[in-house]
């Protein structure tokens, strides 16, 4: 199967990785377009699937997550790696993009990292660390909106 | 000649006056074109916020894994946050309502295996019995132990041992003998201990009151009776932490307290729904 991202880049992947794809595993279509996804994220999601290759079973994190548990106590210790090794912004844009391909375990990886990283801290703490690094421009923003609204189409 | 000249002035001085309001609003014009230039060129003082970006069931699923300190700190962030918490609020009544229903059968059961502990009464006679024979120390005992200089070491360990079941800061430790005086040396001693509240010990003191089960009375009192009267009072005391009706007591209050944190929980989520 073939994965284009928004900036026009093709991934191919083995049936196999697609695995954890839940929506897309059954489906016929060869390609798959995802306009709201960059390049470097899409790359990240499919590392995810190549990292569980051979997992057959990812057990489920446990909810609430007790506040003494870090990330490393209720994940195994390559998912750990994987998700402290980015950052928050990148965290966001692959929750969407795994939401869009059915990769649960990826979902669930990502929201508890994030509810991790949030928990016992007040609402400015988490608006500031929710402020993204990369600045934006007028023109930048335009672009997103613009790209918005073609997928919404 | 004076007055046109007066008004000539009066005229150039008129225009002056707009000449200088028209600089004036040119430069605040120039300024704020110049600051729309300098973000363009730096736009890291324009920060992007996540906030905006995260979509509502995203901020559901990670409300999923916060627990409820966070769950209400949480509504705080944002408009949309707060949107998605009294979405979430009837699904997270409903678990605590569960989690609480469990919790009384949980009680139930405690209090009925309590009930049926509470017919055996062998523990409480035991602890009555020690605290008879306590009855029966009197101050000149005290006194009489009070007044040793150099205790055996035996005895010094059962006061020591006593002295920290009265006060859970007392450090037991060798060649004390002093401090031990001082709590000796209390007009209401032997009442503090007859009064003493078994449920006020806590579990690092019961910790070390256990190394009386390794002492026999016969050893405490070949050196002094009132040691071993003492001795006695300290095996009840830590034999009556060790029943189960103790232990069934102490669960039945942890219960009733979560099942009541439980309650007031689901009160203060209905007022933020109702909101």
């Amino acid at each position: 199967m073939k994965f284009i991202s928004q900036d026009d880049i093709t991934f191919e992947i083995d049936n196999e990785v697609l695995r954890q794809c839940t929506k897309i595993c059954n489906t016929d279509s060869s390609i798959v377009k995802l306009t709201s996804t960059k390049s470097k994220i899409l790359q990240k999601v499919i590392q995810y699937c190549e990292m569980h290759l051979n997992d057959f079973d990812i057990p489920e994190i446990q909810k609430p997550i007790k506040y003494q548990h870090n990330i490393f106590d209720i994940v195994s210790f390559k998912d750990a790696q994987f998700i402290t090794n980015l950052e928050f912004e990148e965290i966001i844009q692959i929750i969407q993009a795994a939401k869009f391909l059915g990769i649960n375990t990826l979902i669930d990886l990502s929201c508890a990292y994030i509810a991790i990283k949030i928990r016992g801290k007040n609402s400015q703490q988490v608006k500031e660390m929710l402020k993204s690094n990369k600045p934006i421009t007028d023109e930048q923003e335009q672009m997103d909106r613009d790209m918005e609204i073609k997928v919404k189409k | 000649m004076l007055i046109t000249l007066q008004q000539e002035l009066n005229n150039l001085q008129q225009s002056g006056k707009e000449k200088e309001q028209r600089i004036e609003s040119l430069y605040i014009n120039l300024q704020e074109i110049y600051n729309l230039q300098s973000n363009l060129d730096k736009p890291a003082q324009t920060k992007n916020n996540m906030l905006h970006q995260v979509r509502p069931e995203v901020f559901h699923q990670i409300i999923q894994f916060l627990d409820l300190k966070s769950f209400f700190q949480f509504r705080l962030l944002s408009r949309r946050a707060n949107d998605v918490i009294k979405l979430m609020i009837p699904q997270k009544i409903s678990c605590i309502q569960k989690q609480m229903s469990e919790h009384q059968d949980e009680l139930q059961l405690k209090i009925q295996l309590s009930q049926e502990e509470a017919k055996d009464e062998n523990s409480q006679n035991m602890l009555q019995a020690a605290f008879d024979g306590l009855n029966q120390l009197q101050k000149a005992h005290i006194n009489e132990l009070k007044a040793l200089a150099r205790p055996t070491e035996l005895i010094e360990r059962i006061i020591n041992l006593i002295c920290l079941i009265l006060d859970s800061k007392f450090k037991i430790q060798k060649d004390n003998w002093r401090e031990c005086q001082k709590i000796l040396s209390r007009q209401d001693f032997l009442q503090q201990i007859i009064s003493l509240d078994i449920n006020s010990i806590n579990d690092k003191q019961l910790k070390q009151i256990e190394q009386v089960e390794s002492i026999s009375p016969e050893q405490a009192g070949a050196q002094s009776i009132v040691a071993r009267s003492l001795l006695i009072f300290l095996k009840g005391v830590v034999n009556i932490r060790q029943t189960k009706l103790y232990i069934y007591q102490n669960q039945i209050k942890e219960l009733k307290l979560k099942i009541k944190k439980e309650e007031q929980v689901i009160e203060r989520l209905g007022k933020i729904m109702n909101k």
